[in-house]
């Protein structure tokens, strides 16, 4: 909100399309996340929206990807399990940065319904604690993970000395929702 | 102006902070850091008045920033969590911005910087006023003696020193001449050799290149001071 105001008073073309962003975040968040799975692709969109909303923040003092590969659209996926990724990535680089931060996600597919995840972010070992909540984020998701994709799921993180890699394999279901 | 700097790591929120700095007239914006520990450096270089200060920072929090920082200069927080208003109060900031914020309201955070600094900003009249001291004190051994300017007739430097004569007797001072020559009120107090200044109101009579006080008391005029002194005395 705060940088979507800053946006506002300066009158920036991006405006709207910010505020379109931001609906959408919104609305995936408060009204589609209440379904127990949700159409892949509505969570895709959701994390590329989300993903845009947390680069304005960075702007020149870094580098985001998003990266989407044969996404198969009669998937299902159990919402936000992806983004706690995403927004961790965000925190954590930005709580220790100020410049050079790098953020990658990549999201594919096999054509078996195995969904793909993978979230590389920046880091220096000097960081703000203050905005860090205490891995609860990371405990929900592994907690949702295994009651949601018991036997289904893979989830490999890996913590180098300046990079934090997540990388998440999930076994899809087809069907409606 | 007041001088400030901002801390802010979003780029953003540093542009609205800085519209409006700008926008308000009298802030003048020193430096911007995206993170704190950049901003101790530059303050124990440059003096500032006021800092704009985020608390969800790179490294090291706004919060763990006020705790280490000595000579607070004025704080503004600025942040889009609420959660540190409380806390906020132990560090005597001047307000809490709560992001986002508008112009109105930067402006009434501002307005609220000590008029201590604020004296800069305004009114010419106040500084006319009050930027000539009517007392000074010099430091004699453990005590301030207080002398009254118009008391002052001259001030001699002697090497070291300077020494102050009034009509009932003689002070020394630590401070060079020049120092004198910028903190009294230069209509009245006058440099008319390189070892004097005088009060223009306690001389007697000037005769050729020479100034008398009562009690006999001449002091030279410097050829180079000449001109513009008796400009001075006989506008």
């Amino acid at each position: 909100m705060n940088n979507l105001y800053s946006y506002a008073i300066e009158q920036s073309p991006k405006t709207p399309s910010i505020i379109l962003e931001l609906s959408s975040v919104l609305r995936y968040m408060l009204y589609d996340c209440r379904e127990k799975y949700v159409a892949l692709q509505k969570e895709i969109a959701h994390l590329k929206n989300f993903t845009q909303l947390n680069e304005m923040q960075i702007e020149e003092r870094g580098k985001v990807t998003f990266k989407t590969e044969n996404i198969n659209i009669n998937y299902r996926i159990a919402p936000l399990i992806l983004s706690v990724f995403i927004e961790n990535a965000f925190k954590h680089s930005t709580a220790s940065q100020s410049e050079d931060i790098f953020i990658d996600v990549k999201v594919k597919m096999d054509d078996k319904g195995g969904l793909d995840f993978e979230c590389r972010n920046s880091f220096l070992p000097v960081t703000n604690t203050d905005n860090l909540s205490n891995g609860i984020g990371m405990q929900n998701v592994k907690k949702r993970l295994q009651l949601l994709y018991p036997k289904a799921h893979e989830l490999y993180i890996q913590n180098e000395q300046d990079v934090y890699y997540v990388h998440l394999k999930l076994q899809l279901t087809q069907g409606e929702t | 102006m007041i001088n400030c700097i901002i801390i802010e790591d979003q780029p953003p929120a540093q542009r609205v902070l800085k519209k409006y700095i700008t926008d308000i007239g009298y802030l003048e914006l020193k430096a911007t850091f995206a993170d704190a520990l950049l901003a101790i450096n530059f303050l124990k270089k440059e003096p500032i008045d006021l800092i704009f200060l985020d608390i969800h920072l790179p490294k090291i929090s706004g919060i763990e920033f006020l705790k280490v920082l000595n000579n607070k200069p004025n704080v503004i927080l600025t942040t889009a969590f609420s959660d540190y208003a409380l806390e906020s109060y132990e560090y005597d900031v001047v307000d809490y911005l709560l992001k986002p914020f508008s112009f109105e309201r930067f402006v009434q955070a501002v307005s609220k910087v000590p008029s201590k600094i604020k004296k800069g900003i305004s009114p010419q009249i106040s500084i006319e006023e009050n930027k000539f001291p009517d007392m000074i004190f010099i430091k004699s051994g453990y005590e301030h003696i207080k002398i009254e300017v118009a008391d002052i007739r001259f001030i001699q430097s002697d090497a070291d020193y300077t020494e102050i004569i009034t009509s009932a007797r003689k002070y020394v001072s630590q401070e060079p001449l020049r120092y004198w020559e910028e903190y009294l009120d230069s209509k009245k107090f006058v440099r008319i050799h390189k070892s004097y200044i005088l009060n223009i109101s306690k001389i007697q009579k000037i005769i050729g290149n020479q100034v008398q006080f009562e009690g006999n008391i001449n002091l030279p005029i410097g050829r180079a001071y000449k001109e513009g002194f008796m400009k001075l005395v006989l506008k």
